[in-house]
């Protein structure tokens, strides 16, 4: 209906188009290796296949400026809380690439030590297969990703705008809660701080040092 | 598991004559496999022979090479651990393994004052066997986390270990897994 | 009191009161990884400073670690080696070297001397690629950009020619109890020719670009000095203790495969700092490459490659199909693998970061009792506390890529 209607070199899409374009063509990975994979996701930024450059990627230091992240590696038991912290401290939309085998389902270390895949703890969009995956297979994992990207829905498009209004304030609620947990896990330090509950109005109270550190997910 | 028996028919090595002139009691056995010498030591003489072995100009080693943990569950009854020790003099390019035993739950002296290379090396043993070294400075678990809730280098301990403990240990971290019966 | 500002994460770190009240002097704690690019892989470190001079340092480790010791003994000794690549996976082939070797010795099985002259080659050309990994991301933390460009360049082309013989180009599985079972490919010798070729040129590339980079002479000269004495008493091996004077190699003092009938010299250091350290490698990698052109001059062109009449070692696959009693070997071989006599080895060989030890006991099974893996990064990063302290807080970076770590060995 509006083809045609503008002057040349002016094209007509959707807002969601226009950002999803830029989320795939940009998408910035998070720098973190974890083990042998790491060093072919090295090798890849590398001049030889220098995917990094060519897809629009620039390696990021902090998960805080990364809508990617690549877990390149084995998740060990002790690594995996952190690997979720990095996941949640990533802004949405936020997507996994899970390459290699160890992070599939735990590779060839069916140990104790290890977690057996990292889609245990975080969801996963594209497995990249192989002990390690050769840089072009983590190419061929970015490509499919970004086929992905693309057809990246908002919430209110997906399911209704009263549905995206829900989920917001259930995640409001739930950021409200990690506060107080977060600031009891702080200790003696958050002594003398104000917390405010999830619906920020009230005060509720102050914390004394030496509590029992709450513990999220416990007992489930 | 020694093939050559040992007796007085065997001629023993310089270095197992040197030991038994200076502690009579220290040396429990030796034996020789494949060119390599492997020296058990009574482990209250542990840290007397460490010391000789590193300070006499004749042996000077030096370098405390490896230091392992070894549950010998299924080998023997009593003790229940070996810990073995690799040693090196760069010196005289010569290697000497040295043997003790350890009961559960028992402990061995810590070679760290002897030498500093052995600090990691003994919280691993520690971390992976649950080996108690006397007088190491700072014996924590290295590798695992701190409140790990087993041994896994034990010989009673699967290769899975126990996962459901695991789990659970890693929901207590605050990430959110679901725990499988 | 005592009490932790970092939650817990695994590994507690205690913060003292001392760090928390006094406002004058006060200990200031970062934390440093385990996400952090210059530690390269998981390490952590929990630095105390005082502004920002290092008063203390506390390594925090086993984020990668995957229990590869109980793997070990629950598998059959042909079966170990392919997890031998994913400890020092900077280095696959040294790490599959060590274990064969030490199985090797166990089992007294004697390797062909072709197939030792190609083991020679592939542990050489593994230094290689470690060291150009090692030297790359070192100047990358320094802060030398551009290295790491040049040096993965010639990486590639080792882990071309790794991947042309063993088919993988990082974990290579590439040696055998006995030998080889597959042989040279055709116009493998003559790639490797070309590399030895090409690469002095591009080594002195690397000295160009760095030996008159202020950054880098700067950062590197006078800092993390370690001395002889210390060396040896905190159990350093490999480029670490030569880079503070001791002729340690254990090449030159326990020859092993064919190191006795090369002409080459063991470098080391003067003054055991980060600078020496890094001329040593440099010129490590000069004396690679020289043993693999004479290894390459005195390789017999034609031979066994593979140790034969031994119930240890694999009957080669083209003469299971034609001979039956090489199919029953086989045939036993692979389904109940080779039984080691009972007894114990130490075996020790020179990887491209130091002693990479096996230590196997053998109860008489298939199984291994017990492997224990001499992991030369682990025992090497001890001294890092030692070199922290009092040095400044950007040092640190210098210090751990000195030591020259690789998580997967540090953690197993």
């Amino acid at each position: 209906m509006l083809e045609n209607r503008f002057e040349k070199n002016i094209l007509t899409t959707s807002l969601d188009g226009l950002f999803n374009w830029a989320r795939r063509s940009s998408l910035w990975p998070m720098t973190f290796g974890l083990a042998c994979c790491a060093i072919e996701m090295i090798a890849g930024a590398q001049p030889r296949w220098d995917f990094a450059e060519r897809f629009g990627m620039l390696y990021r230091a902090s998960p805080r400026q990364s809508d990617l992240m690549i877990v390149s590696g084995t998740v060990t038991y002790k690594m995996a809380p952190l690997v979720y912290q990095l996941y949640e401290q990533m802004p949405d939309p936020k997507w996994v690439i899970s390459m290699g085998a160890c992070a599939n389902f735990g590779g060839p270390f069916d140990t104790y030590a290890t977690l057996q895949g990292v889609d245990r703890i975080i969801p996963v969009d594209v497995y990249v297969s192989g002990c390690p995956p050769t840089p072009e297979g983590l190419i061929s994992g970015i490509l499919e990703l970004q086929n992905r990207v693309i057809k990246y829905e908002t919430m209110a498009k997906k399911h209704g705008p009263e549905v995206a209004k829900n989920m917001r304030q259930k995640e409001r609620e739930e950021a409200g809660l990690k506060q107080v947990i977060s600031l009891k896990q702080a200790g003696p330090a958050a002594h003398t701080m104000l917390v405010k509950d999830p619906d920020g109005e009230r005060l509720v109270s102050t914390l004394r040092g030496g509590e029992q550190r709450p513990r999220l997910g416990s007992g489930e | 598991m020694q093939e050559q028996p040992s007796g007085p028919a065997r001629q023993e090595p310089s270095v197992v004559v040197a030991l038994r002139e200076r502690f009579p009691e220290a040396v429990e056995e030796f034996n020789i496999y494949r060119g390599q010498l492997t020296v058990r030591i009574r482990p209250a003489d542990l840290y007397a022979v460490c010391v000789y072995l590193r300070d006499e100009p004749e042996w000077r080693f030096t370098l405390l090479a490896d230091l392992c943990g070894v549950d010998m569950l299924r080998l023997r009854d009593q003790p229940r651990f070996d810990v073995v020790y690799q040693l090196y003099s760069v010196e005289h390019n010569r290697q000497l393994r040295l043997k003790a035993g350890v009961d559960e739950w028992g402990s061995v002296d810590s070679v760290t004052p002897i030498w500093p290379g052995g600090d990691w090396q003994e919280r691993e043993a520690y971390d992976m066997f649950g080996i108690i070294f006397d007088g190491h400075p700072d014996l924590r678990r290295i590798l695992l986390p701190d409140d790990w809730h087993e041994f896994p280098l034990r010989k009673d301990v699967a290769q899975e270990g126990n996962r459901l403990e695991a789990d659970r240990w890693l929901s207590q971290q605050g990430v959110p897994i679901r725990l499988t019966e | 009191m005592t009490s932790s500002l970092i939650p817990s994460r695994g590994t507690e770190i205690e913060i003292t009161e001392e760090q928390q009240v006094d406002d004058v002097h006060r200990l200031i704690t970062l934390n440093m990884g385990p996400q952090h690019p210059s530690t390269h892989g998981v390490f952590r470190v929990v630095l105390d400073l005082e502004g920002e001079v290092i008063v203390n340092a506390r390594p925090v480790m086993g984020y990668l670690h995957r229990g590869v010791e109980k793997l070990f003994e629950n598998h059959r000794y042909p079966q170990i080696i392919p997890w031998t690549d994913r400890t020092d996976y900077a280095a696959a082939p040294n790490n599959n070297l060590g274990l064969c070797m030490a199985i090797e010795k166990l089992c007294g099985v004697e390797v062909p001397e072709r197939a030792e002259y190609f083991r020679v080659i592939l542990a050489e050309l593994s230094r290689i690629s470690s060291h150009l990994l090692w030297l790359g991301t070192h100047a990358l933390d320094i802060g030398a950009l551009s290295m790491v460009l040049y040096t993965f360049r010639e990486r590639e082309m080792i882990l071309d020619l790794f991947d042309k013989f063993g088919g993988a180009r990082l974990t290579t599985n590439i040696m055998e109890i006995g030998g080889f079972t597959r042989d040279i490919p055709d116009g493998w010798l003559d790639e490797l020719r070309e590399f030895v070729k090409i690469f002095p040129s591009r080594q002195a590339d690397y000295v160009d670009l760095l030996s008159a980079n202020p950054i880098w002479l700067n950062r590197t000269k006078g800092i993390g000095i370690i001395t002889a004495e210390d060396a040896q008493a905190y159990s350093l091996t490999g480029p670490m203790i030569r880079g503070s004077g001791v002729a340690y190699d254990i090449r030159k003092a326990r020859p092993y495969l064919v190191y006795d009938r090369l002409d080459w010299e063991v470098p080391i250091g003067e003054n055991g700092d980060t600078y020496d350290r890094y001329l040593v490698r440099m010129e490590e990698m000069r004396q690679s490459l020289s043993m693999i052109e004479q290894c390459l001059d005195q390789m017999p062109s034609d031979g066994p490659f593979l140790a034969r009449e031994s119930n240890y070692v694999q009957p080669p696959h083209l003469a299971s199909q034609y001979n039956a009693e090489d199919m029953q070997r086989h045939f036993v071989w692979t389904i109940k693998g080779p039984r080691p006599p009972r007894g114990e080895v130490y075996v020790a060989t020179e990887g491209p970061k130091g002693e990479i030890g096996f230590y196997i006991i053998s109860d008489g099974s298939s199984v291994p009792y017990r492997i224990h893996y001499r992991a030369p990064s682990f025992v090497n990063l001890q001294i890092l506390p030692k070199l922290a302290q009092g040095a400044m807080l950007a040092d640190v970076v210098a210090l751990i890529g000195t030591i020259d770590i690789v998580l997967g060995d540090v953690d197993r």
